[in-house]
């Protein structure tokens, strides 16, 4: 019953996404375009290249203030960037250490945008919340991002600062595992595999449908197993020309998780006969080092200069009789 | 001459003894000492003797002192030209000639002062095969670096094709190693000479380093050895060879060879004590020592190379700067009151040089004499009339200096 | 005292300082796992790119990335860190001078383990003659002034960003020294821009170079290092000295000889006390191949630890002879 109603509705979205359900709700760390950005950010790339990523990071790592943006819409590059309203009026920070924090929103360039300034190194979770009644059916979409502040100076993070945070408070909540030996400057790159658990109060949620939407289009749903676990493999999607290809380039994804419960009640004075979840997680991912970077020519070029160089040097002291060298001693014995 | 240097002083050291009767037997009883391989003579000790040692042959040092040979070298060069040159001439001419050569296979003659260049054709002319080695005149530059190492090398091929030896890491290596236990039982024994009073005299040192011209090197080495823990014996019991306050002087200047020592020998015969020398024939041909970076040949040869020239004092090169250092650092280090400078009559490299080293000298507060002699014994007596004013002129000076 | 500095004095230098280089190898390419780190701004090539297990990083990378900085931001109060950064370098060296080359940089001693190597091969080494050596001789200081012209072009916008540390791009180290806990990732060619291209394969081939280079000729990337460069403009005050006593030179290029940077004036100068010249690692070679008493010295601030005698010089040249000199 409820598999058959979850495709009709999408079906129904699909049609006509504004009547039915509201579009995907999420937390972007790029500026809205016409905002200005740090001077050194402008060196790098063209005009139509910032038109084709819809936007790098506004801060970069090292940077303590971290800027956010609430942003809503599939289409990653293209979605629209929200106004002050309720729902983003504030965030809710949650760090490593369980400190919660809030930070409120102001307008710039059209757009609400939060600043924050992070102390500590390591991950801060940021969960904003929008909450509206449709079809007597309440969405609730809960909206996180990671902000990282690094250092180039320091080797090492507190591990404590490392790990995945949860919020138990979250009704619906996914959590990006660690990768392998994830470090401060670690990038997720297409080809990796992205691990997630969808957890609900801080418990596992198994069977609750994933979907990943990359800037790219690319879109992928997948079910959480019984640990509430899924995970999916970035695809390699950026194929721009040589003169455009930039290896810092880092494009944005977003999983979902979509969860509906049997719940009356009323908000805002609107009925509803049951609660949509909808808990989204946004990100970055860069070029696998692969595409760009070769061992074979690298390797090559060494061994062929060794190679060369070396037999160059051979026959330079065979052949070349330097004056008052040309008498040389054998080393036998 | 040896006479007067053995029976002339009391207390000679004991294991001079083995010097003493070594001169006896070559000099006097003319004894030829047995060497292996092929003889290669050399006129002068900027050939490289490890080589010749590597090489499975037997250097034969043609320098020589007899005022006999002088007068028969007089045939080949004119009147008025250096004694040991024509010493050697006369030797090298005469049958039989003491101290017994034998058949040379070689002569290497390094191109040095204008005398010993052109006695090359002179050798050559009486039958004996002559190697000239390359010796540039200047020794700053880097090109007369590298010349001078290329003449090494031709010299050591040189020597390949006269021995049909390979020139073998092993070989150069003892071979080295051979000349650097000599060259630190020398040092050691220079070492000695620091000493005030001195412990040991310097006509001895003389007979010590001559000895070095002819004797089998390691039987020289093992026996220098022995002299050096004489000495060690004699330091520690306060021994004294001279007399407190006999003046120290430096030699310096052409060098002296036996039987041609006639100018140590009256010094230390007048009451003086000869403790350090600037000569070719003792100080400058074992001072030096190799130092080597790499045990492989190429290094080796161009490391000798590197050491027969670099720190060379002799006069023949256009500048006499480290000359210079190395007698005001002589003078300092062994408590010199004084210098000698003999000039053999005709060796114009070491006249020419006499006035800046009278100068440098002078400036540093130390008195020299110089001398210009040859090996005729006609002017011993004036000589050590000389001798005797200018030991006394530097004991005066003493007096006035310490009121 | 006296009998500690006689007996040191008799070392075999060359092995001394094969062991002090093996420390401060292990020290500054593993010491990260045992949790060292001696900050960033080290006078040696501690490479940074190990990143894992570095004991400290070479002052190179923070100097380029910084003045890669935009101007507003160079010219501005940030650049009190440079200038921080730049007294941290200058404390560290002043204890060691260049000592940091000819003892402690690991590049500096995977140099002397090719030679060694070679040695054992026995495969002759070349030298320059004293022309090219002095052409060669100019080229640190060139790379040093690229070296900190180009971040500044990048600060003001005229070059690529991906110019950056355009020293360590083309730097053997980058290649080498990650590679030895594991860490292969720079072998490679970014062909991502063309900059990129061309740094990464310029450096390739100067590691190609570096390692023929190396097997042929002693010490052979030392010659064009910028920090040796940057490290002789600044070592007057240094508290680690090499002496030279004129007077008591012989001049006879014993000390030139076994010298790995093929330094004529450490023979031939003797008016010059302060003998350390541009070239000059410290590694005390020299000292230990002068067979005149006090001829050099090597001081730590004003106390002689290790100078030219003798019979250290008679005992470490007889090392390994057939027959060794009976003490007398």
């Amino acid at each position: 019953m409820k598999t058959t109603l979850s495709l009709c509705a999408g079906l129904w979205l699909a049609a006509a996404p504004a009547l039915a359900a509201p579009d995907l709700f999420w937390l972007s760390d790029a500026a809205p375009k016409k905002a200005p950005r740090p001077a050194a950010e402008h060196q790098h790339g063209s005009g139509s290249e910032e038109a084709a990523m819809g936007g790098d990071e506004a801060d970069t790592i090292h940077s303590p203030v971290k800027r956010l943006w609430f942003r809503q819409g599939r289409e990653l590059a293209e979605a629209d960037y929200l106004k002050e309203d309720e729902a983003t009026a504030r965030l809710s920070l949650l760090d490593a250490l369980g400190n919660r924090s809030q930070a409120g929103s102001k307008a710039a360039n059209g757009a609400a945008q939060v600043t924050m300034t992070l102390k500590e190194l390591g991950f801060n979770n940021a969960y904003a919340q929008r909450d509206q009644v449709q079809d007597q059916v309440r969405w609730v979409q809960l909206a996180k991002t990671e902000v990282l502040k690094g250092s180039c100076c320091v080797r090492e993070m507190d591990p404590a600062q490392e790990k995945p945070i949860s919020d138990p408070a979250q009704p619906l909540e996914i959590v990006r595992q660690r990768q392998d030996k994830e470090k401060m400057f670690t990038r997720i790159v297409s080809g990796d595999t992205v691990q997630f658990t969808v957890l609900r109060f801080g418990q596992p949620a198994a069977r609750v449908p994933v979907t990943m939407y990359t800037q790219q289009g690319w879109t992928k749903t997948a079910a959480s197993d019984a640990e509430g676990k899924v995970s999916f493999t970035l695809i390699r999607d950026y194929f721009p020309e040589w003169s455009d290809f930039r290896r810092r380039t880092k494009e944005s994804f977003v999983v979902a998780a979509d969860m509906e419960v049997a719940e009356a009640g009323s908000f805002n004075g609107q009925p509803y006969g049951k609660v949509h979840y909808q808990a989204t997680l946004s990100g970055r991912y860069a070029p696998s080092p692969y595409d760009y970077k070769s061992y074979g020519y690298g390797l090559g070029i060494a061994v062929f200069v060794f190679a060369f160089g070396g037999l160059g040097v051979y026959a330079y002291r065979r052949r070349r009789v330097k004056p008052f060298q040309e008498i040389r001693f054998g080393e036998g014995a | 001459m040896l006479d007067h240097i053995v029976d002339d002083f009391l207390e000679n050291p004991s294991a001079m003894s083995y010097f003493y009767d070594l001169f006896r037997r070559v000099y006097i009883q003319g004894e030829a000492l047995e060497k292996s391989g092929p003889q290669v003579g050399i006129t002068c000790i900027q050939a490289p003797e490890e080589l010749i040692y590597a090489h499975g042959a037997s250097p034969v040092r043609l320098c020589n002192g007899a005022y006999h040979y002088d007068q028969i070298g007089a045939d080949f060069m004119p009147a008025k030209s250096c004694s040991l040159v024509k010493a050697t001439l006369g030797m090298l001419a005469s049958d039989n000639a003491v101290p017994r050569v034998g058949k040379l296979d070689l002569v290497v003659n390094p191109t040095t002062c204008d005398q010993k260049k052109k006695a090359s054709a002179m050798m050559a002319d009486m039958g004996y095969p002559v190697h000239d080695l390359e010796f540039p005149n200047v020794k700053e530059s880097e090109a007369a670096r590298v010349y001078w190492q290329r003449s090494v090398r031709q010299f050591s091929e040189r020597l390949r094709a006269l021995t049909g030896k390979k020139l073998s890491k092993q070989a150069l290596r003892d071979a080295m190693a051979k000349t650097a236990r000599a060259q630190a039982a020398f040092r050691t024994l220079n070492g000695f000479r620091k000493r005030s009073p001195a412990v040991f005299l310097g006509k001895d040192a003389f007979l010590v380093t001559n000895a070095y011209f002819f004797d089998d090197i390691g039987r020289w080495t093992t026996a220098v050895e022995a002299l050096n823990r004489e000495l060690a014996e004699r330091e520690k019991t306060d021994f004294k060879a001279a007399q407190k306050k006999a003046p120290r002087i430096v030699f310096t200047g052409s060098p002296p060879i036996f039987p041609n020592l006639k100018l140590p020998l009256l010094i230390e015969q007048a009451g003086g004590v000869v403790v350090a020398d600037e000569t070719c024939s003792a100080n400058r041909m074992l001072y030096d020592m190799t130092a080597v970076d790499e045990w492989l040949v190429n290094d080796m040869v161009d490391s000798l190379a590197d050491k027969y020239l670099k720190p060379c004092t002799c006069p023949i090169f256009t500048r006499n700067d480290d000359r210079l250092r190395r007698l005001l650092e002589l003078a300092q280090s062994f408590h010199a009151d004084g210098v000698v400078y003999q000039s053999f009559a005709g060796c114009q490299v070491y006249e020419m040089e006499q006035r800046s080293v009278a100068e440098a000298l002078n400036k540093a507060g130390i008195p020299m004499l110089y001398v210009e002699t040859d090996y005729s014994p006609d002017d011993m007596g004036q000589l050590s009339t000389r001798i005797e004013a200018f030991l006394e002129s530097i004991k005066t000076r003493r007096r006035q200096h310490r009121p | 005292m006296v009998h500690l500095k006689a007996a040191f004095d008799g070392i075999d230098w060359n092995r001394f300082r094969f062991w002090f280089q093996l420390f401060f190898f292990l020290l500054f390419i593993y010491g990260g796992y045992l949790g060292i780190d001696l900050g960033n701004n080290l006078p040696t090539f501690s490479c940074g790119y190990n990143t894992e297990g570095r004991g400290g990083m070479c002052y190179l990378i923070p100097l380029q990335h910084q003045f890669a900085w935009p101007w507003q931001k160079l010219f501005s109060a940030a650049a009190l860190a440079i200038l921080t950064g730049f007294l941290t370098f200058g404390l560290w060296f002043i204890v060691f001078n260049k000592g940091w080359c000819g003892l402690a940089c690991p590049l500096g001693t995977l140099q002397d383990w090719i030679t060694a190597l070679r040695r054992k091969l026995g495969i002759r080494y070349g030298r320059y003659t004293l022309d090219q050596f002095r052409v060669l001789s100019r080229i640190k200081y060139a790379l040093l002034a690229l070296m900190l012209l180009i971040p500044l072009g990048i600060g003001a916008g005229w070059f690529s960003k991906d110019m950056g540390n355009p020293f360590c791009m083309i730097c053997p180290g980058r290649m080498i020294i990650p590679t030895l806990t594991g860490k292969f990732d720079h072998w490679t060619i970014d062909f991502s821009t063309q900059a990129k291209m061309v740094m990464t394969a310029l450096g390739m081939v100067v590691t190609g170079l570096f390692l023929i280079g190396a097997f042929i000729k002693k010490r052979f990337f030392c010659f064009f290092c910028p920090m040796s460069a940057l490290h002789y403009l600044i070592s007057k005050p240094a508290l680690l000295k090499l002496e030279k006593d004129g007077g008591k030179c012989t001049r006879c290029g014993d000390c030139y000889r076994v010298c790995d940077m093929e330094i004529k004036e450490i023979a031939d100068d003797v008016d010059n006390p302060r003998i350390m010249m541009d070239d000059c690692t410290l590694c005390l070679k020299c000292v230990a191949a002068c067979p005149e008493p006090g001829a050099l010295k090597a001081k730590f601030a004003t106390i002689t630890f290790f100078e030219s005698t003798e019979a250290g010089f008679i005992k470490r040249m007889h090392k390994g002879s057939p027959r060794e000199q009976s003490p007398s």
